[in-house]
């Protein structure tokens, strides 16, 4: 049993991960939590079914890389039209953070417009197969979603680390108003993080319905908020803190309602997100933000 | 200057303390003789939650009463020759308690239209504010779908509805599962509402009182998506029969993430999650599903046939995709129609007669059975087992309707 | 006399005025809805004393506003008290948790106290959501009678109305003189430059722990006046939903700004029900909500000292600047 839970656990966590990350990105730039991001989760999952059931004859891969691409122009198109323009007046974050749940409920509406409140059927990969782990049973779903986190993990600290783009997006987080003067692209770059935000978001939520092999439009609801409490758990602005925490809430959460109950199970989350923040202020991984005098 | 002005304002304040209880008992005095506006129609208010996670019940809900306006139109509305129509006004009240009582105010303040009752809430969380505005505006309130058992009280004399309450749907439910099918070893899943609850409660006490403990009762929050980790402690339990109190959806998420986790049993689910959803979403999963249903339903009444036909006339793509069938929350808004109309033709022309005439309902003809208002106006009804098998390479719900003449599940539950 | 009779002061009493007399013009659907409005002006005002000059963005302000309206309906039940001794009881309750929350802000800083408030109001709903013996958990509490003050009960929905009205009176008055008195002062200082507050010898904690207090009891109070005009509480109710409708009227109504604040409430709580009455909105109502924050955000993220035509004009202006930059290159 305590396999059993450890894997779920660990599947589950891959999920919280993967948005985990969008949420820390942005948040490193800008030092916006940007609310939206579940939203996003919920239409890339909504638009992926959309296109499965009507457009792209039923290949999976083909549908994924179009859900992904539309999820990417919404990532860059939420910051073009909600985010710059207040950005660029120089006004605070909170009026940017009022926006973004503008944008989420504009986001959710027209999800719940179109798709409605019932829940459908989501394809899946290799439906039915299993593989027993020293009793633990775990789905090839299951394993696809935790290699593809890993690969994508990786893929995320090469990008950071060795790519243009990627190095662009790190100065950005240190200081913005330099690499203004510095002539860098600061609003393109933005842009890019909001749709590399997004596409993350698009990945998590389509892995997700297909964990589930189910759609409504309550998977982000049930997810934004948790991988929200992971990103600052890892320490917010630190990739691998969202994934440390994403990890440590999912394995909790599941072991808590498997010996325990799954009202407890909440409690316990946001429970051990106030521990740690009041024993170690900026999460396991943050470091501390400098205060300029 | 401002200590002056806020004295006076003060002062006005006060004055209008003392004169306001008199302008409110101004309006609503006048007993019109009918609630029919200059064309001799009728107004009636809908709320229900066409937004949120519930909306896929508003829309069936709405459909029934569609159905139930095109039946009266066909026969030339009330009074027989196109004159006397029934006008229906939908809000939507998103399954918030907070919008629910604005709705309400609204209804009971609006004057034209005159609205003649109010259909709704779908929760009983959202009627529960609503039923003492209606109770105090005089207005009929017909909240279908609302089961809990203390509203009918809470809304004075003027509320009403088609739900039997849970003390009897979850003790006929657990007679069922432990002496018809014979389960001893059952787990339950609940969600935690006040639905959910309600059952939980009274399902273990019946389950007690005839000698079976539960080997575990679940509660899981709304919103839940991932039932893994608590099926997983059930299936160490090893039970036979996994009953669910439970929406549609979740039991729907619930079956699907059992097969992943290898939990093979008996399924039984809630009389709230007999829809064609469930069946079209399990596929193969669904089979052997039992499901308990309020439906004295032959295929052969003719206020079925009607009905069914009207169904497929108006909603043909929604029959089509719900597998050939009629569904649930729209039996019971035709149901509420049927009878809405019944008692306006019989003399419920005003609010005050509109009420007295629809709580005398005995044995009136509806599309799942007879419906009889019982004492305090709750509605009596009998209910049926159904399961899933699969005929003819499809899945179908067959209902046991003979089951009550061999199996007398009230003695059993000790409703009698 | 200039000093205190300021814009905001006048618009404020033109405000409370045309409310004095409102329940003279209303139908009672109307009036609910301007009940609706009190409750969120002191809901909202209570979180723009935190948000606007203490600096802190909460996104738990709910739970506070269930503490408070769980406070008074479980009195009610279990005691049968009347609201003259509930009132006290919200006061204290929500104090201490006020207090209580306060507690981690001697360490933790910045968005994390953000954080630390939504966890605090996921904490708080479940445990009323779970703790049935006291709260009745998700059944809700049912009959809470209007409010009753030494036994006198109110008999209709307009002496709520003025009941309510007087809070919001007091709470406004209180927020402004807070404003201004040495606690206001140092906490604005503390918002604008943590660092050299302290170094002019503000202690940030106590400050921290004191605006917390006030304004969960505010909150607490808008919560407990909610509860008896709901007649009914349920956890559902007090969702992250309610506190990011808080978060927006304190937002459009502009930071700090407690004048502002009475606007964006009468605005945000009239413009769904406004919405309603357009037949091909149904449902679609929520998303033009969102759009009226995003715009709302997007012309000068404020309604009062509306700035609105400045606002287009920068945009305008700022349009045929792009494109003369562009047709140069």
């Amino acid at each position: 049993m305590l396999l059993q839970i450890l894997v779920n656990g660990i599947s589950l966590g891959s999920i919280y991960a993967l948005t985990a990350i969008g949420y820390s990105l942005i948040y490193s730039i800008l030092q916006l939590i940007n609310m939206s991001n579940a939203a996003v989760f919920l239409t890339s999952a909504v638009i992926f079914y959309a296109l499965y059931t009507s457009l792209t004859g039923s290949s999976i891969l083909l549908t994924f890389i179009l859900t992904l691409m539309a999820a990417g122009a919404i990532g860059y198109i939420i910051e073009v039209i909600a985010i710059r323009p207040i950005r660029e007046k120089g006004d605070s974050n909170t009026y940017a953070l009022i926006s973004s749940i503008g944008v989420k409920t504009i986001l959710e509406q027209i999800c719940q417009g179109t798709f409605g409140s019932e829940i459908k059927q989501f394809p899946t990969l290799l439906d039915g197969k299993y593989i027993d782990l020293f009793g633990a049973r775990t789905s090839a779903i299951q394993i696809i979603i935790i290699t593809t986190t890993l690969l994508i993990l990786g893929f995320m600290s090469w990008f950071t680390q060795n790519n243009r783009v990627g190095r662009g997006l790190r100065a950005l987080s240190q200081n913005l108003n330099a690499c203004h003067l510095m002539g860098m692209p600061v609003n393109t770059l933005i842009g890019v993080s909001f749709a590399v935000g997004s596409m993350l978001a698009a990945v998590s939520g389509v892995a997700y319905c297909m964990y589930l092999k189910s759609i409504s439009i309550s998977v982000g609801s049930a997810i934004g908020n948790k991988a929200f409490a992971a990103t600052v758990l890892g320490g917010i602005g630190e990739l691998k803190g969202a994934v440390v925490g994403g990890y440590i809430l999912a394995i909790a959460e599941n072991l808590v309602s498997g010996y325990w109950s799954m009202s407890a199970s909440n409690f316990i989350s946001f429970g051990i997100l106030i521990l740690v923040l009041i024993i170690r202020p900026t999460g396991i991984f943050g470091r501390k933000e400098q205060k300029k005098v | 200057m401002k200590k002056l002005l806020s004295l006076l304002l003060v002062l006005l304040m006060v004055l209008t303390i003392a004169g306001c209880a008199k302008s409110e008992q101004g309006g609503g005095e006048e007993a019109a003789e009918t609630a029919a506006d200059a064309n001799g129609d009728y107004h009636i208010a809908v709320s229900l939650p066409f937004t949120g996670t519930n909306a896929s019940y508003a829309e069936y809900i709405q459909m029934g009463l569609e159905i139930g306006l095109k039946k009266l139109e066909n026969e030339g509305w009330i009074n027989g020759d196109g004159t006397g129509k029934l006008i229906l006004d939908y809000y939507d009240d998103k399954n918030d308690a907070t919008e629910g009582a604005t709705i309400a105010e609204k209804v009971v303040a609006s004057e034209d239209p005159y609205y003649l009752l109010e259909i709704g809430s779908f929760a009983s969380g959202v009627s529960y504010p609503c039923a003492t505005i209606y109770r105090d505006a005089e207005v009929p309130q017909y909240a279908l779908t609302c089961s809990k058992s203390d509203f009918l009280p809470t809304s004075g004399d003027w509320g009403f509805s088609l739900s039997v309450t849970q003390d009897t749907a979850a003790a006929r439910v657990a007679a069922y599962d432990i002496e018809y099918l014979g389960k001893k070893n059952i787990a339950l899943i609940y969600s935690s509402d006040s639905w959910g609850l309600e059952t939980c409660k009274y399902y273990t006490e019946t389950a007690e009182k005839l000698g079976v403990t539960l080997l575990a009762s679940e509660k899981y929050e709304d919103g839940q998506q991932d039932f893994q980790s608590i099926l997983t402690k059930i299936k160490e339990t090893n039970p036979e029969l996994v009953m669910c109190f439970c929406a549609e959806n979740d039991i729907v998420l619930i079956r699907q993430q059992a097969e992943t986790i290898g939990l093979e049993c008996d399924w039984q689910v809630s009389s709230k999650s007999r829809t064609s959803n469930v069946l079209q979403n399990l596929g193969d999963l669904g089979e052997g599903l039992y499901g308990i249903y309020a439906r004295t339903k032959d295929l052969n009444d003719p206020v079925y046939i009607e009905y069914e036909d009207l169904y497929k006339e108006l909603y043909a793509d929604k029959f089509k995709e719900d597998n050939n069938t009629t569904q649930k929350y729209a039996d019971q808004g035709y149901n509420c129609m049927l009878t809405v109309i019944w008692a306006i033709k019989n003399g419920g022309v005003t609010r005050q007669s509109f009420r007295d005439q629809l709580a005398t309902l005995n044995e009136f003809p509806g599309v799942q059975g007879s419906i009889t208002f019982g004492p305090g106006r709750r509605v009596l009804q009998t209910q049926y087992l159904s399961q899933i098998v699969k005929k003819d390479g499809e899945l179908k719900w067959v209902n046991y309707e003979d089951i009550l003449d061999t199996f007398d599940v009230d003695a059993v539950a000790g409703l009698k | 006399m200039k000093k205190y009779l300021d814009t905001r002061t006048i618009i404020f009493l033109i405000i409370m005025a045309g409310m004095a007399v409102a329940p003279f013009l209303t139908n009672p659907y109307q009036l609910r809805i301007l009940i609706s409005c009190e409750l969120n002006m002191i809901f909202a005002m209570s979180l723009n004393l935190l948000m606007g000059i203490g600096g802190t963005v909460s996104f738990g302000h709910a739970a506070f506003y269930s503490i408070g309206a769980y406070t008074t309906a479980c009195l009610w039940y279990h005691f049968g008290w009347d609201y003259s001794t509930n009132f006290l009881l919200v006061v204290l309750i929500t104090g201490l948790a006020g207090l209580l929350l306060a507690l981690p802000m001697s360490r933790i800083t910045g968005r994390y106290v953000t954080i630390i408030t939504l966890s605090f109001a996921e904490i708080v709903n479940l445990i009323i959501r779970n703790w049935d013996p006291v709260t009745l958990g998700q059944m809700g509490i049912v009959g809470i009678p209007n409010i009753t003050l030494f036994g006198y009960r109110f008999k209709t929905k307009i002496q709520f109305f003025y009941f309510a009205l007087i809070f919001v009176f007091i709470t406004y008055i209180l927020m402004k003189w807070l404003v201004d008195s040495k606690l206001g002062r140092n906490l604005q200082a503390m918002r604008d430059d943590s660092i050299a507050a302290e170094a002019m010898g503000i202690r940030l904690f106590p400050n921290k722990v004191i605006v917390f207090t006030i304004s969960a009891i505010f909150a607490g109070i808008a919560g407990s006046l909610y509860a008896h005009l709901m007649t009914y509480v349920e956890p559902a109710t007090f969702n992250a939903n309610l506190s990011f409708t808080c978060i927006s009227i304190v937002v459009v109504g502009g930071l700090g700004n407690f004048t502002g604040t009475l606007i964006g409430a009468l605005f945000l709580t009239i413009l769904p029900e406004y919405l309603r009455r357009f037949d091909f909105l149904f449902k679609y109502r929520m998303i033009a909500y969102g759009l009226v924050l995003v715009i709302v955000m997007w012309l000068n993220h404020s309604i009062p000292g509306l700035k609105l035509k400045q606002g287009f004009a920068a945009f305008f202006r700022k349009l045929l600047h792009r494109k003369a930059a562009e047709e140069e290159v």
